[in-house]
């Protein structure tokens, strides 16, 4: 699934280490949204939408 | 953590109880099967050391504890065990059949034995799937 991850990361300056701390989650599952390699859950997809303050869509 | 500790001391007390017993009586049992033996053995204790040793450097400080909570509660790392279980038990099943299947052209003990062995997994998985259905 196409996500905005990667771009809102590093326009937030953050490290693929520190966004997966702040959510809850390893490197690995970060590294494999970037990719679309994984969907992620409502629940991760909420918490990395509210980190930065968005919307899940 | 110290129940866990508790219980590796005695399985390698255990282990050494065991290895002592079987290499001075049953000298029936060949050294391929008595090496297996303890091979599990040494590998449950091994294991259980490693876990130790991971446990207590998580409990040393905030940050390796939620480090550590993160790796083992990590969603994506939990879809990857549900599937290796749901997809590999299939398979085993489906693997110790045919081997059954070709066994019993052979050798009626290992046609049994491997009967057995399915008969125990496909009433495990029918036991799990009735109880998950009632959890969930």
């Amino acid at each position: 699934m196409k996500t905005r991850i990667q771009e809102l990361r590093k326009k937030y300056k953050l490290s693929q280490e520190e966004l997966a701390l702040s959510v809850g989650v390893t490197r690995q599952t970060i590294t494999s949204l970037e990719c679309e390699k994984y969907t992620a859950s409502l629940v991760l997809a909420y918490k990395i939408a509210k980190k930065f303050d968005l919307k899940i869509e | 953590m110290i129940a866990f500790t508790a219980f590796a001391t005695v399985f390698i007390v255990l282990t050494a109880a065991f290895v002592n017993m079987t290499s001075t009586t049953n000298e029936n049992i060949s050294d391929m099967i008595s090496g297996f033996q303890v091979g599990v053995f040494i590998g449950f204790q091994l294991t259980m050391l490693i876990y130790i040793s991971k446990y207590t450097k998580a409990l040393k400080t905030e940050d390796e504890l939620k480090k550590l909570y993160i790796k083992e509660h990590d969603e994506r790392t939990k879809l990857i065990k549900d599937k290796i279980g749901g997809t590999g038990f299939n398979f085993s099943l489906v693997a110790i059949t045919t081997a059954a299947i070709m066994a019993g052209f052979f050798n009626e003990l290992i046609f049994f034995t491997l009967l057995g062995v399915l008969s125990f997994m496909s009433l495990l998985k029918g036991f799990l799937k009735l109880y998950y259905r009632n959890k969930f």
